[in-house]
C-alpha cells in the first residue's frame, strides 16, 4: 500500500481465515510502520473482531503470515506461548473484564503476570493507569458487574495500556460510550500512540472517531480490505462501497446478507 | 438417513471427543508441573474446594455410617454375628463409602461449579483476555484447581472416614445397645492400613477426574448461556461414571 524505508512494525501478508468451511476472511493484506494508527471500518458482521484476532493470536491463521519488526510471528500454532512472544494489547470489544477481580485487580492483571512486577508496584501502576482515564481510587474497588458497559471498555483501555505493548489492538474503544467520554478516550489513545510511538489497529463504527484516530483508514468488505486511504479521503473517495458506508446510504451497492 | 452413515459418523465423534479429552489431559498434567505456579489460587481453590465441601462430606459419611450399623446389624443378627457390625462399618467406609461418597458429591459442587466458572469465561471471552496479559490458561485456571482438588479429596475422604465411624459408633452404643469400649475395639482391629491408604488413593483419583472434567467441560463449551449449562451437565455427568468406573478398576487392583 505504500513504501516502506525501514521494516514495517507489523506486516501482514495474505491472511485467510475460515471458520468451518465459511470463509471469513481472505487477501488480507497490510503493513504499519512503528507509531502509526490504522483504522479498519466495515459493516458488522464483516470479519474486523476476527481479523485482529487473527493478528493478536488468537485465533490461528489458515493462511498467510505476520510479522513484527521482520520476524515472522504466525504459523499454525496459537495459545499462550504464542501471545507471549508478542506482546500485543489487545482490547475486546465486550471489554472481557475478569469478573472475579475488582477494577484495580483488572487493571494490575498485566503488570503482575505480563511485565512481573511485584504486587505493590502493579497496583501502583493500575491506580495510575486508571486516574489517567478518569477512575478514582474509590471505583476501583468496584466489580465489573457494578459498573456500566461503557464504563467497563475504559477500564479494559486501561488494562490493555498497563502492559507496554508494542502494538495495540482496539476493538470498538468508543462504541457505547458517550460523546464526551468517546472523544476523551480517543485522545488517550492518540496520546499513547504520540508519546510511545505505539503501532495502533482500531476497529470503530465511529466516522469522526475513525478521521480522528487514523492515519490511515482501511474499509473490510466481503472478507477482504477493499480501500485504504487518509482519513481526510474517506468522504471524497468514488469508491461506491465507501461512500455508502460512511455516509450511511441505505440504498447502495452494498448488500446485506449474511 | 442411512445407518452405515450414522455408525460413521458417531465413531468419528466419538475418537474425536477421546483425542479432544487425551490433548487436554497430557496438557493440564503437564501445566500442574511446569511453572509458573500460582500459588495464591491454589490456596483460594483449596479452600473453595476442600474447605467448603466438608459439611457436605461430613453430612454425607455420617448418615451413612449410621445407616450401615443398622442395616449390618439387620443382617447379622440373622446368623448371630452381631460382633462384626463395627468391623464392617469401619471397612466399608474407609475402602468404599468414603471415597466414593465424597467423591460424587464433591463431583456436583465442585465439578459443576468449576465447568460454571470456566465456561463464563469462555463465553465472555475473559480466556482470551488472559492469553493477551502472557498468561496461560492452562498455569493460571486449570491446574491450580486440579492440584487442589487432588490434595483436598483424600483430606475429604479421612475426615469423611472418621465422621462416618463416629455416626456408626452413635448408632451401635445408644441405639442397638454395644457396649462403647467394644465396638471401639473390634473398629480398629481387624482395621489395616491398606484398607485406609486405598481409600485415599482412590479418592486422590477421583479429584483428579472431578477438576479434570470440570475444567474440561468449561474450557470446551459451546457459546452462551446454553453453553455454560451443558457444559455443567456434562462435567457432572461425566466425572460421576468415570468415578465409578474407576472406583470398580481400582478395588480391583487393591484386591488382595
Ligand atoms: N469463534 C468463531 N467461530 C465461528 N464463527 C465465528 C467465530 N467468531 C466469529 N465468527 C463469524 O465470523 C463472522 C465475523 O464476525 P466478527 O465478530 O469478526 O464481526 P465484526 O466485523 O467484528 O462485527 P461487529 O461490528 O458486529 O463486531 C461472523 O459471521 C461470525 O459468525
Ligand atoms: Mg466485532
Amino acid at each position: 500500500m505504500s513504501d516502506f524505508k525501514e521494516t514495517p512494525r507489523l506486516k501482514v501478508t495474505d491472511l485467510k481465515k475460515s471458520f468451518s468451511n465459511k470463509v471469513i476472511l481472505h487477501n488480507v493484506n497490510f503493513q504499519l510502520s512503528k507509531g502509526s494508527s490504522l483504522v479498519i471500518i466495515g459493516g458488522s458482521g464483516s470479519g474486523k473482531s476476527v481479523l485482529i484476532k487473527c493478528i493478536s493470536g488468537l485465533y490461528a491463521l489458515d493462511q498467510g503470515q505476520i510479522e513484527v519488526d521482520g520476524k515472522i510471528l504466525t504459523s499454525r500454532r496459537n495459545g499462550a506461548d504464542a501471545m507471549q512472544r508478542r506482546n500485543f494489547g489487545f482490547m475486546f470489544q465486550n471489554a472481557a473484564l475478569f469478573d472475579s477481580m475488582n477494577l484495580i485487580e483488572n487493571v494490575a492483571f498485566g503488570a503482575k503476570h505480563a511485565l512481573r512486577m511485584t504486587h505493590k508496584a502493579a497496583r501502583n501502576l493500575a491506580l495510575e493507569k486508571l486516574s489517567l482515564v478518569g477512575i478514582s481510587r474509590r471505583m476501583g474497588n468496584l466489580y465489573p458487574s457494578d459498573i456500566s458497559t461503557g464504563l467497563r471498555k475504559v477500564i479494559a483501555l486501561a488494562r490493555t495500556l498497563t502492559i507496554d505493548p508494542q502494538v495495540v489492538l482496539f476493538d470498538e474503544p468508543t462504541t457505547g460510550l458517550d460523546p464526551l467520554m468517546s472523544k476523551k478516550i480517543d485522545k488517550l489513545i492518540l496520546q499513547c500512540i504520540r508519546s510511545q510511538s505505539l503501532t495502533a489497529v482500531t476497529i470503530t463504527h465511529d466516522m469522526s472517531s475513525a478521521m480522528r484516530l487514523g492515519d490511515r483508514v482501511a474499509m473490510l468488505y466481503n472478507g477482504t480490505l477493499i480501500w485504504s486511504g487518509k482519513p481526510d479521503n474517506l468522504f471524497k473517495t468514488d469508491n461506491e462501497l465507501v461512500r455508502q458506508f460512511t455516509n450511511g446510504y441505505v440504498d447502495g451497492p452494498i448488500s446485506f446478507k449474511d | 438417513m442411512n445407518l452405515f452413515g450414522i455408525i460413521g459418523r458417531s465413531t468419528i465423534n466419538f475418537l474425536q471427543v477421546i483425542g479432544r479429552i487425551s490433548i487436554f489431559t497430557y496438557k493440564a498434567i503437564l501445566s500442574c508441573i511446569l511453572p509458573p505456579y500460582y500459588f495464591q489460587i491454589f490456596l483460594k481453590q483449596i479452600v473453595e474446594i476442600g474447605y467448603y465441601s466438608l459439611p457436605v462430606v461430613g453430612l454425607t459419611t455420617l448418615f451413612s455410617g449410621m445407616v450401615l450399623a443398622l442395616q449390618s446389624h439387620t443382617g447379622f443378627t440373622r446368623f448371630s454375628a452381631e460382633g462384626a457390625v463395627a468391623t464392617v462399618v469401619a471397612l466399608s467406609l474407609t475402602r468404599e463409602l468414603g471415597p466414593v461418597l465424597a467423591g460424587l458429591m464433591v463431583s456436583g459442587r465442585i465439578g459443576a461449579s468449576i465447568a460454571a466458572e470456566i465456561s463464563t469465561m469462555r463465553v465472555t471471552e475473559q480466556i482470551d483476555a488472559l492469553k493477551t496479559l502472557a498468561t496461560d490458561p492452562f498455569k493460571y485456571l486449570i491446574a491450580p484447581r486440579i492440584v487442589a482438588s487432588i490434595l483436598c479429596l483424600p483430606t475429604l475422604v479421612l475426615v469423611g472416614d472418621l465422621v462416618g465411624i463416629y455416626g456408626g459408633y452413635l448408632v451401635g452404643v445408644y441405639k442397638l445397645g454395644f457396649n462403647s469400649t467394644t465396638y471401639l475395639d473390634q473398629t480398629t482391629i481387624y482395621l489395616q492400613p491398606i484398607d485406609i491408604i486405598s481409600g485415599l488413593v482412590k479418592a486422590a483419583v477421583f479429584g483428579f477426574l472431578i477438576a479434570l472434567m470440570g475444567c474440561y467441560h468449561g474450557y470446551h463449551s459451546g457459546r452462551g448461556a446454553q453453553g455454560v449449562g451443558a457444559a455443567t451437565t456434562n462435567a457432572v455427568v461425566s466425572s460421576s461414571i468415570l468415578i465409578l468406573i474407576t472406583n470398580y478398576l481400582l478395588t480391583e487392583l487393591f484386591f488382595v
